[in-house]
C-alpha cells in the first residue's frame, strides 16, 4: 500500500541507488585525469589560438612559474593619466547615481561591479608605477584560475548532481556539458581578456578577477544546475521518493 | 607598515577559506542527510484526547490588513476551544487593530485580546505582557501576517508530551510566492531553511531552532528566567539557546505547516535582514561563552550551536574579503588572492542567502517545485543585497551592546490587500 502513495513532503527522501553514484564517481575520475593530462595542452592551445586570432606575431608561448603550464608572453597598455582620471570620474558619478536608488538587489550588484572600476582607475591614477603585474603574469593568473576551473568543475558536478535521481546518461551528459561550456568560455575570456588589457589598457583587468571570473563562471554553473535539477524534478514525477 | 597589512591581508585569506569551508561541508552534510539519512518525525501523529491548555498569542501592531485573517484560521482550528485562548496583543496600534479584535472579542469567548499601550514598545515587551496574562502552560506564537491551518496547534502542542521538549517549531512557508521576484527569491530560502537545513538539523540531533512564530514553547522555563529579552532583536533566537543551555530540546515539525507573508519590496525585505541580523548577532555576542563552556550541550550541539550563531556573522566576514580581495590584488600577492576569490566569491557566494544552491535545490526536489528552482542563479547577484543588509545588522548589533542603548523594535511592513 505504502508504494501506492507518494509520501508528504515533510518526510520524503530519496531512493538510494548505489550503482549510480559509482557510476558517476568513475566517469568524473576519467575526466579529471583526462583534464589533469591534457591541462597543459589546453594552456598552450588558450595562449596559441589568441596569438592567431588577435595577431600577436611578436609574442611567444612560455611556461608558467608553476604546475607546467603554458601563457602567452605579451604586454599590455598602461592607462594615460587623462584616462585614468576620467574613468574614475565617470564610475563615481555612476556610484553616485546607484546610491540615490531605492535599495534593490541589482543596485549593490552594480555598486559592486562599478566600485572594482573605481578602486581600479584610482590605482593606476595614483600608484601606476607599483603596478605588480605584466600583461603575461596576468595571463598567468588567469591560466590558473581557468585551469583549477576545469579540474574543479568535473568534482563540483558530481557532489552536486548526486542528491538527484534521474536517467544515468543525464548525469553524465549535465559534467560533460559544464566542462565543455567551461573551456568554451574560459577561451573567450582568454582572447577578450588580452584585446582589452592590450587596447583599452590594464584599467579594466581587475573586472576580469572580481566580476568575469570565478564569481561569473559560479553564475553559469548555477544556472545549468539549476535547470537540472528541474528537469530531473519534472521527470520523476514522484517516483523517486521513498518513506 | 604596508608589509604589514599585505601580512594580515594573506593571514585573512587563508581564515576566511577555513570558515567557508566548514560551512561548505557542513551544509553538504545537511543536504545529504535529508535526502538519504532517517528522517526523524516530531510526535506530531500521536492521538491523545489529554491536550494540555494552551495560549496562543499574536503581538500585533497596526496590523489591520492582516488581523482578520488570523484571527478567522484560529477560529477554525481543529484544537478542542476548551483548552484553548487565543491573546492577540494590540501593540499601541493607531489603525482598526483595536476595533477588529473587540469584534471578535465580543463574538468568541477564548479571544481575550490584550490592549497595550505601554512606553516599552516591540515583540518581546509585547509577549511578555501576554505571558504574565495567558493561564496556558503551553505558548503558541504567530506573527499577525501567518495563516495556520485547522490542525497546526495541535500538530505543536502534541510534542509537549514529551517532558524534555522546551520549544517545538513548525515550517513557514510563503503565501505570496508569485508576486514578484523578490517573493520567489525569499521562497527559495525558506526552502533551503526548512525543508533541508533545519530538518537535517533535527534528524542529526543538532539544534534546530525555535522561530519564534508558527512555535511554541513551554511556558515555565520561559517565565522563571525572566521572560523575553528586552534588549534584544531575536528574541527566537535568544530562547532557543537559553532552553538548550537549561537541558530542553527543540523539535522541528516539519510537516507543522504554516503559510506566512513575505516581504514584497526590496526596502521592507532590507530593514527586516538587518533586524534579524542585528537580534542574531546580538545573541552571538551573549551566548559563545555560554554555549563553550555548558555541561548540558553535547559537544556536536556545541559545534552546531556555535556555526548556527556564525551564520549572520559570515556576509560580514565576507564584505571584509572583498576588500581584502583588492589588497591582494593590487599587491601581487596572487596566490592568496586566487585562492581566496576563488573561495569566496565564487562556489560559496551564495552564502550570502543563508543556503548554499545545493541545499536549496534539494529542498525544491523534495518539494516537488520545477520551476522556480531555475531563479537559483539569481542568489548570486541578490548575494551582494544581503551581504551589505547583513553586516550593517552586525554593526547594529555592536552598536547596541556597547552603547547599551534601548531596542528600537521596526514593523514589518504588510501587502495584503
Amino acid at each position: 500500500m505504502v508504494e501506492k502513495f507518494t509520501p508528504h513532503r515533510a518526510i520524503r527522501k530519496v531512493k538510494i541507488d548505489r550503482s549510480e553514484i559509482i557510476f558517476v564517481a568513475i566517469y568524473t575520475i576519467i575526466l579529471e585525469i583526462l583534464f589533469y593530462l591534457l591541462v597543459p595542452k589546453i594552456t598552450y592551445f588558450w595562449g596559441n589560438y589568441t596569438k592567431t586570432i588577435l595577431n600577436l606575431n611578436y609574442s611567444s608561448i612560455i611556461g608558467t612559474e608553476y604546475f607546467n603550464l603554458y601563457v602567452l608572453d605579451t604586454i599590455g597598455t598602461f592607462p594615460q593619466f587623462s584616462f585614468s582620471f576620467f574613468s574614475l570620474l565617470i564610475s563615481t558619478a555612476i556610484l553616485f547615481v546607484l546610491l540615490i536608488q531605492r535599495p534593490h538587489m541589482m543596485k549593490y550588484f552594480l555598486i559592486y561591479i562599478d566600485s572594482v572600476i573605481i578602486v581600479s582607475s584610482f590605482y593606476f591614477l595614483i600608484f601606476k608605477q607599483f603596478f605588480p603585474y605584466t600583461l603575461t603574469k596576468l595571463l598567468e593568473m588567469l591560466t590558473y584560475m581557468q585551469a583549477s576551473n576545469l579540474i574543479l568543475f568535473p568534482i563540483v558536478s558530481a557532489l552536486s548532481i548526486i542528491f538527484f535521481k534521474t536517467k544515468i546518461y543525464k548525469k553524465i551528459l549535465f559534467i560533460t556539458f559544464v566542462v565543455l561550456y567551461a573551456f568554451l568560455v574560459d577561451t573567450v575570456r582568454y582572447i577578450v581578456f588580452v584585446f582589452i588589457t592590450k587596447n583599452l589598457s590594464y584599467i579594466f583587468s581587475p573586472l576580469f578577477f572580481f566580476i568575469l571570473g570565478p564569481y561569473f563562471d559560479s553564475l553559469y554553473f548555477v544556472s545549468f544546475f539549476s535547470f537540472f535539477v528541474s528537469l530531473s524534478s519534472k521527470d520523476s514525477n514522484g517516483e523517486m521518493f521513498e518513506w | 607598515m604596508v608589509n604589514i597589512i599585505i601580512f594580515i591581508s594573506k593571514v585573512y585569506a587563508y581564515v576566511l577559506m577555513f570558515i567557508l569551508l566548514i560551512y561548505t561541508v557542513r551544509h553538504y552534510i545537511f543536504s545529504l542527510n535529508r535526502v538519504f539519512g532517517k528522517q526523524r518525525i516530531s510526535y506530531g501523529d500521536i492521538i491523545d484526547s489529554d491536550l494540555p491548555f494552551v495560549s496562543v498569542l499574536i503581538p500585533m501592531h497596526n496590523e489591520e490588513k492582516v488581523a482578520k485573517d488570523i484571527l478567522i484560521s484560529l477560529t477554525l482550528s481543529s484544537y478542542p476551544k476548551d483548552k484553548l485562548e487565543i491573546i492577540p496583543i494590540d501593540d499601541s496600534s493607531e489603525d482598526n487593530t483595536a476595533r477588529i479584535l473587540k469584534e471578535f472579542e465580543s463574538k468568541y469567548d477564548y479571544i481575550r485580546p490584550l490592549y497595550r499601550n505601554s512606553n516599552r514598545k516591540g515583540k518581546a515587551a509585547a509577549l511578555n505582557d501576554a505571558l504574565r496574562f495567558a493561564t496556558g502552560d503551553i505558548i503558541v506564537v504567530f506573527d499577525a501576517d501567518y495563516i495556520p491551518g485547522k490542525g497546526l496547534i495541535r500538530e505543536l502542542v502534541i510534542n509537549f508530551i514529551d517532558p524534555s521538549v522546551g520549544a517545538v517549531m513548525g515550517r513557514v512557508i510563503p503565501l505570496n510566492i508569485s508576486k514578484n521576484i523578490l517573493t520567489r527569491l525569499i521562497d527559495l530560502e525558506r526552502i533551503g531553511g526548512y525543508q533541508t537545513d533545519q530538518q537535517s538539523r533535527f534528524n542529526l540531533k543538532l539544534i534546530p531552532q525555535y522561530g519564534g512564530t508558527t512555535g511554541a514553547f513551554r511556558k515555565e522555563p520561559v517565565v522563571l528566567t525572566g521572560g523575553f529579552k528586552n534588549e534584544i532583536l531575536a528574541e527566537d533566537t535568544e530562547l532557543t539557546f537559553r532552553l538548550y543551555l537549561m537541558g530542553y530540546k527543540v523539535i522541528y515539525s516539519n510537516r507543522a505547516e504554516c503559510y506566512e507573508e513575505v516581504p514584497e519590496s526590496w526596502i521592507v525585505r532590507a530593514r527586516q535582514i538587518r533586524r534579524w541580523s542585528c537580534g542574531h548577532n546580538q545573541v552571538m555576542f551573549l551566548y559563545v561563552p555560554k554555549i563553550i563552556f555548558s555541561n548540558k550541550l553535547t559537544i556536536k550541539e556545541k559545534v552546531d550551536g556555535l556555526l548556527l550563531l556564525g551564520v549572520y556573522f559570515l556576509p560580514l566576514l565576507l564584505l571584509i574579503g572583498i576588500v581584502n580581495s583588492f589588497i591582494l590584488f593590487f599587491s601581487g600577492a596572487y596566490f592568496q588572492f586566487i585562492l581566496q576569490s576563488v573561495a569566496s566569491v565564487s562556489i560559496f557566494q551564495s552564502f550570502g542567502n543563508f543556503a548554499p544552491f545545493f541545499e536549496i535545490a534539494v529542498g525544491t526536489y523534495l518539494d516537488g517545485v520545477t520551476n522556480r528552482v531555475k531563479l537559483l542563479p539569481i542568489l548570486g547577484i541578490n548575494f551582494f543585497f544581503e551581504m551589505w543588509f547583513s553586516s550593517l545588522g552586525f554593526l547594529d548589533a555592536l552598536k547596541y551592546i556597547i552603547s547599551k542603548r534601548e531596542i528600537h523594535w521596526q514593523k514589518t511592513e504588510r501587502f495584503r490587500e
